[in-house]
């Protein structure tokens, strides 16, 4: 869980954030977004400490971040950044193997850890362990600097546009694979992005700023259905049809769903808050599979066609 | 071909010597490399975290970078002296800016991207450092290396100015002796060794920063080994100190001719003219081959050895021209005529005396000088033709040439250009040869030695007979160069070997033949 509280910097006479506060729980993500210049990145450099605050502070699991040092403060929570900034005079293995090292593990430890990261993000290790950085295209640069910040299990991520930088197509897959790692299920995360499809896909809580303080933090449908105010309505109004969309998940659609189980094929289970979209996508690379969505103790199934159907619906 | 042989020669006969140098000279380039790495790559780390100082810090090297190397050894003979010191310190100050620079531009040339994902994963400042600015900065420092290091083989050359050795003995010697095979025996090795140490250097910055990894450390040992090669030679050197310029060292009345009358064997540091009296007198050499009419003699009180055996002839300085030059203007002639038998022994060292110690130039104290002898009248309207006139590279030349230019202006209507400085006795008698000077002052032991090559016995036939030796010159030049020998001036500015009067006196010396003990 990370806190903030009350954040404020001024850079000169701009202040940049202006009283910023956010409680970000396990397993949540906070997505920050808003026009360029609104604070997003100066306050998420704030929760490690990459930019001091003028005033304001961080709570980490209910304790002071100013009691902790720099470094230990970082180390638990991994750090994405849009230009990924992997080493390059090191090469995949020992790029993820950063922090791990710092924190004197075993080598065998390592070396596992490692293996277990490169197989998540989609990298076969036999293959990427001794490639170096250049010999490597945008997307799977950013698959190892995603590995790189899980490495030593943080508790927390922090990610700054991470998926800035590629080409749409990548960007959505990789986007995606994001949210099917198992090891961020228990992940706090908080994120910056431009891209509000992005942060209505991802984000459990949405936090749109302007002038360096937020003006609605709200679960995504809540958005849409109720802007705080002028600013919020603007601001999605152009997209507001398709992030509805996206925001649809599949506790909306519930009871729209199969009360059969499927005679045959792999039944994966998805949790109600899971977008819909989500789901047609992992059903996408699945073929022959079904879901299992539970709510209320109720157990409820379906295939890719039919919630495909459901989301042709949503667009009527 | 034959300038080839004379180079295979001269190499053969110098072999030790070569050693002796090349090692002096990679000792040279790398005491300076590493002083001056020890302190750039720290600078440079600083300045790239206070990037406000950088601007400051590199104009400042770079300022250093722009003085002329000649003339930064000048500027530090009065704190450091002479010898390896001020050498040293030179080549130091002239590394600084490529190591300092490049180590600054490589560390602000990581991409702040790795450097913000390397702080954001929790690298401490001293571990981004270490770990990643350092490593990805590397190729650029080895290439700052790289060039410092080529920077300093070549500079490194004119250490031998100030007696601190190096392949520049060779160069300055063959330079002062008009002797090309020594000149490239010295100049090429130099051009060799900056070659190889760029190839060797540039092979460590063509490689990638993770290959780069091991080598720092291994450099850390290379380094220190490479400078300690400039003291080998020193520790088994024998014999006396002694600090001689370069034409000393080849002529055939110089330093062949006076250790092998007298039996000596010296440990020599070759240094230029005007610096040796300073050498001997800071202790850096124990004995010098000065000339008998420097003003510093009595200055730095030194005395002169007594040439009992007569290795040296006798020196009487006399105006030398062209045949052709001396018809065609009989006015020229009857004008230097005037300074004839004027000057004697003690006058020439007083006029040395007054440039040398009382930093007078050696116009004022030419004009002075004609003045006291009623000489003096102002110049004539100018306009008429141009003549020539040289001096060598010692101040003694520069008053002669001094005196000479006024009294052609007073007493003749021709225009006099001068061409001061000429840097030896060879390099003056060729321009002289082929028309580009028309009058210098020879020396007579220096024509009959250097200049005509006279065969030994003849030489020690007339060497104590100063009218033999002068009859001997003018006739043979008058004879072999169309060149004319005018009357001499009146002092007798002899080699002569000379060291501090109270060493000497402590040990008893007052004969060359008494260091032989």
């Amino acid at each position: 869980m990370i806190e903030a509280r009350k954040l404020t910097r001024h850079f000169g006479n701009f202040i940049a954030v202006d009283n910023v506060s956010f409680t970000v729980g396990k397993g949540e993500t906070l997505v920050l977004i808003g026009p360029s210049g609104c604070g997003k990145t100066t306050t998420l450099k704030m929760l490690n400490k990459l930019v001091l605050p003028t005033h304001g502070s961080v709570w980490v699991d209910g304790q002071d971040a100013n009691t902790l040092e720099v470094e230990e403060l970082r180390r638990n929570m991994g750090y994405v950044i849009q230009n990924v900034g992997l080493f390059p005079h090191y090469n995949v293995a020992e790029n993820i193997a950063v922090v791990p090292r710092l924190l004197k593990w075993e080598a065998s430890e390592i070396n596992q850890r490692v293996e277990e990261l490169l197989l998540q993000v989609g990298l076969p290790p036999n293959q990427y362990t001794h490639k170096y950085p250049d010999q490597l295209s945008g997307g799977q640069q950013q698959r190892v600097g995603i590995a790189r910040a899980l490495a030593a299990r943080p508790p927390i991520l922090l990610m700054d546009e991470p998926f800035g930088a590629l080409d749409p197509l990548t960007r959505q897959q990789l986007r995606r694979d994001f949210m099917e790692l198992e090891a961020l299920k228990a992940t706090t995360i908080v994120m910056v992005t431009h891209d509000i499809e992005e942060a209505f896909e991802m984000g459990t809580h949405i936090a749109i700023l302007n002038k360096g303080s937020i003006q609605q933090l709200a679960p995504p449908r809540e958005l849409l259905t109720h802007p705080a105010n002028e600013f919020v309505k603007t601001f999605i109004a152009d997209q507001a049809e398709r992030l509805e969309l996206r925001a649809l998940k599949l506790k909306d659609v519930f009871y729209q769903l199969n009360l059969e189980m499927p005679a045959q094929g792999t039944i994966l289970k998805m949790d109600a808050s899971a977008a819909l979209l989500h789901a047609i996508y992992i059903l996408g690379k699945q073929t022959n599979h079904s879901i299992s969505v539970s709510m209320n103790g109720e157990i409820r199934y379906a295939d890719r066609s039919q919630l495909f159907e459901l989301f042709k619906n949503g667009l009527g | 071909m034959e300038s080839i042989n004379l180079f295979f020669a001269f190499l053969s006969e110098n072999r030790e010597k070569l050693l002796e140098q090349v090692l002096e000279h990679i000792g040279l380039t790398f005491v300076s490399l590493l002083i001056a790495s020890l302190i750039a790559i720290p600078a440079g780390i600083w300045i790239s975290r206070k990037p406000k100082l950088a601007g400051g810090v590199l104009g400042f090297a770079g300022i250093l970078q722009t003085i002329p190397s000649i003339a930064l050894l000048g500027f530090l003979i009065p704190f450091m002296g002479i010898g390896v010191k001020p050498a040293i310190f030179a080549l130091f100050l002239y590394a600084l800016l490529p190591i300092l620079r490049n180590t600054y531009t490589g560390i602000q040339g990581v991409p702040s991207a790795v450097k913000e994902a390397a702080l954001g994963i929790g690298l401490s400042n001293q571990q981004l450092l270490k770990k990643v600015e350092l490593p990805l900065a590397l190729p650029v420092i080895f290439a700052g290396l790289r060039t410092a290091t080529v920077i300093n083989v070549g500079v490194a050359t004119l250490a031998a100015y100030i007696g601190a050795g190096g392949l520049g003995e060779f160069i300055f010697g063959g330079i002062a002796l008009n002797n090309g095979a020594m000149i490239i025996a010295g100049a090429l090795p130099a051009a060799m060794l900056a070659v190889l140490f760029d190839q060797l250097l540039g092979y460590f910055q063509r490689m990638e920063g993770r290959q780069i990894r091991k080598w720092p450390r291994a450099l850390l040992l290379i380094i220190p080994i490479l400078s300690s090669a400039y003291f080998l030679p020193q520790a088994y050197a024998p014999g006396w100190a002694g600090g001689f310029p370069p034409e000393f060292m080849g002529r055939p009345d110089g330093y062949e001719n006076v250790t092998t009358t007298y039996g000596l064997e010296f440990n020599t540091t070759i240094i230029n003219n005007s610096l040796m009296y300073r050498a001997v007198y800071e202790k850096e050499v124990d004995v010098i081959s000065g000339y008998s009419t420097d003003g510093r003699i009595e200055a730095y009180n030194l005395v002169i050895l007594e040439d009992n055996r007569h290795a040296f002839p006798p020196y009487y300085c006399t105006p030398i021209i062209r045949v052709e030059t001396a018809e065609k203007y009989p006015e020229l002639l009857a004008a230097i005529d005037l300074l004839s038998g004027q000057i004697d022994d003690p006058t020439m060292t007083q006029l040395n005396y007054q440039v040398d110690f009382e930093k007078k130039s050696p116009e004022e104290v030419a004009i002075s000088f004609l003045k006291e002898r009623g000489l003096w009248k102002p110049d004539r309207a100018q306009g008429g033709e141009e003549v020539v006139l040289a001096s060598k590279i010692f101040t003694e030349q520069y008053i002669l040439v001094a005196l000479f230019e006024q009294l052609i202006n007073a007493y003749t209507d021709l225009d006099v250009s001068v061409k001061p400085g000429l840097g030896g006795t060879k390099i003056c008698f060729d321009a002289l040869l082929n028309g580009e000077v028309d009058l210098y002052a020879e020396y007579t032991g220096t024509g009959l030695q250097v200049l005509l090559d006279t065969p030994k016995d003849k030489v020690q036939e007339m060497i104590a007979d100063n009218q033999a030796v002068y009859d001997h010159v003018k006739a043979e030049f008058a004879k072999l160069y169309e060149v004319q020998w005018l009357e001499p001036l009146g002092f007798n500015n002899t080699y002569a070997l000379m060291m501090r009067a109270e060493q000497a006196e402590q040990l008893g010396i007052k004969r060359i033949e008494d260091l032989r003990n």
